[in-house]
């Protein structure tokens, strides 16, 4: 994947295989950001979701409630865009595809891209001891499922880093490592 | 033993509208934001920059502070506008909690 600007416009150029990626993590999102904070997963439910800070800050129940529901309110306005998104990498399946974003679309897809980064992070139990996986040994042994995600993390962070590079370079430059 | 009232002056009691609407504008709540092993450095430091106006510099050293020490606080303010940092801090992803400030050190 390459990023380039073009005025306010981003151009994300993919080859075929890295958009039949996206595409599949962008589907899957879709379903996730459907489902109310209260039925999902709950290892999802603890980092999109998660409730700590309303520990500490001594919220009610209700209150916490009601600010669970505007974080998934603020997620589920990313729906629109993503059926938007998956629209423009229908038109060529298996080839190279470009996806032409707004700055702040891009915004909003480096968000979405971080989101499912954090799910499959949680629904796979990778840590911080996975993401240092650097050599082939650990890595073989996670198992084809875990090896599948944490291969798929970090795609996606190198994704967001050439994303950030475009939108905010004085964020970048930090490299594709966890913080 | 209870005290008396006294005459013609009012007393605000404890728990008063009053009283919270003098806590929600106090300034005395921490923002924290925790390390965690999945965001990027990158994407905290563009978090950091937008939701809480940083420069570079202040935010390449609150994420750097995250990342060595396993935290930061990165706003001390009211309750309100500590909920909001919160909320929005939260929607993008990072572990974030707030706390009075009193309690920040635990």
């Amino acid at each position: 994947m390459k990023a380039s600007r073009d005025g306010d416009r981003i151009v994300l150029a993919l080859g075929g295989g890295e958009a039949l990626i996206l595409r599949w993590a962008l589907v899957s999102l879709v379903a996730a950001y459907r489902v109310p904070p209260g039925q999902i997963d709950p290892r999802i439910a603890a980092v999109w979701y998660s409730r700590r800070g309303c520990q500490t800050a001594k919220m009610s129940e209700e209150d916490a409630g009601e600010w669970v529901r505007q974080i998934h309110a603020f997620k589920s306005e990313n729906l629109a865009l993503i059926e938007a998104w998956l629209g423009q990498l229908a038109k060529k399946p298996g080839r190279r595809i470009e996806l032409v974003l707004t700055v702040d679309q891009a915004e909003a897809f480096v968000r979405v891209l971080n989101d499912h980064r954090l799910r499959a992070a949680a629904e796979h139990e990778i840590g911080q001891e996975e993401m240092d996986i650097r050599d082939p040994g650990p890595m073989e042994r996670l198992g084809p499922e875990r090896q599948t995600a944490l291969v798929e993390i970090h795609f996606f962070a190198w994704a967001i880093e050439e994303i950030l590079r475009q939108i905010a370079p004085d964020a970048a430059g930090w490299g594709a490592g966890s913080e | 033993m209870a005290k008396r009232p006294t005459p013609g002056v009012v007393e605000t009691p404890v728990g008063t509208p009053d009283m919270k609407v003098r806590e929600a504008f106090a300034k005395g709540w921490a923002v924290i934001v925790w390390n965690d092993p999945v965001n990027l450095m990158s994407y905290v430091v563009f978090v950091f920059m937008k939701i809480l106006g940083f420069t570079k510099e202040q935010a390449t050293k609150h994420m750097l502070e995250v990342h060595n020490r396993g935290k930061s606080c990165v706003a001390i303010e009211t309750r309100e506008k500590a909920e909001l940092y919160h909320q929005q801090i939260q929607a993008h992803g990072l572990t974030v909690t707030i706390q009075p400030v009193d309690h920040e050190s635990e």
